[in-house]
């Protein structure tokens, strides 16, 4: 137990012992990394957890919503991994970054769903991208006529993107997604960094040649 | 590296960052709530842990007390339990003996004693 803990302890269990925004210095807990913010929700403190997932939910969010290619599958790996981080309080220890990690468990439980099913990994998430998924909208822009061809762009580039195989699907939207480093794809999908490299590059190739129309 | 290869970097760079203006897709009030209360339920569960395993060993310790105490405050009988070590520890006669070979036995004179 942490010396957190320890202090909450006697306070805990008659609602007390609640954490607040702000560390003890007043510092913002906005301003801490991933890392740091981790070691406090380790510590207990919720309000940390509360910034970690508000950093991370859109980007993990989309990343699932595109790998599965369905909002209520989505939802449910989406759900089970920030559960899989909760749940993992007590033993996590920064071996990787936080966002490789996170992005790792996602990969997890995208695995163990197509391994339930008995399909292939390719073939599950090789199914087009239903219209919920990529009927969004834009963001707006200023001038309609350029939004409108920015949107139409986009919606064409999400759908290239849906119709990537899984591997650099995976790859394109954990750069573009998640922000994460050649190394820490590779970390977090379990593969080689020359692996990742070639599937970004065909990925690329890929979305280059389908929106050939539109360049 | 070649104009064209330039140019096709820079158009990738500009298709990630038109993906990034494109999806903006976000979790649901009522997922983000779920995830939340999961967390506030976790560290519920941390914090009434302690409580909850002082509790089990109060209630434990109540329930054994009563026999402990029975334990604790019987008598202790010094003389009796001295007679009886006496007993036990003396050396068996041949008429205590359980049967006639038993009794030949211990008539023996004891092993390296001279006849």
């Amino acid at each position: 137990m942490s010396m957190a803990q320890l202090i909450a302890f006697p306070l805990g269990p008659f609602g007390l012992g609640a954490t607040p925004a702000n560390d003890a210095g007043g510092r913002d807990l906005s301003s801490l990394s991933d890392e740091a913010l981790m070691f406090r929700w380790r510590d207990g403190e919720l309000d940390a957890f509360r910034v970690l997932y508000r950093r991370h939910r859109a980007s993990l969010h989309r990343y699932v919503l595109r790998m599965t290619g369905a909002v209520a599958e989505a939802e449910e790996v989406f759900q089970d991994v920030w559960m899989a981080v909760v749940r993992s309080r007590d033993s996590w220890s920064p071996l990787a970054a936080f966002r490789t990690w996170l992005f790792s468990i996602a990969n997890r439980r995208l695995a163990d769903r197509s391994r339930k099913r008995a399909r292939r990994f390719n073939e599950l998430f090789a199914a087009p991208i239903d219209d919920e998924a990529t009927s969004l909208p834009a963001a707006p822009e200023p001038d309609p006529a350029e939004a409108a061809h920015a949107s139409q762009l986009g919606q064409a580039l999400l759908a290239a993107i849906g119709a990537l195989p899984l591997d650099q699907r995976q790859a394109f939207l954990m750069q573009a997604e998640g922000g994460l480093t050649l190394d820490e794809i590779a970390a977090a999908s379990g593969v080689g960094r020359e692996t990742v490299k070639s599937r970004l590059r065909y990925a690329n190739q890929r979305l280059r040649r389908d929106l050939e129309a539109w360049r | 590296m070649t104009a064209r290869d330039e140019e096709d970097q820079a158009y990738d760079a500009a298709l990630v960052s038109l993906y990034r203006a494109t999806a903006a897709e976000a979790p649901s009030r009522r997922l983000d709530d779920a995830v939340l209360a999961g967390a506030a339920a976790e560290i519920r569960r941390a914090r009434y842990m302690p409580w909850a395993a002082l509790a089990a060993t109060l209630l434990i310790a109540a329930m054994l007390a009563p026999a402990v105490k029975s334990r604790l405050s019987t008598s202790y009988d010094h003389e009796a339990t001295e007679e009886y070590l006496l007993q036990v520890q003396a050396p068996i006669t041949p008429d205590q003996a359980a049967d006639p070979a038993e009794a030949y036995l211990l008539e023996l004179p004891p092993a390296g004693a001279k006849s």
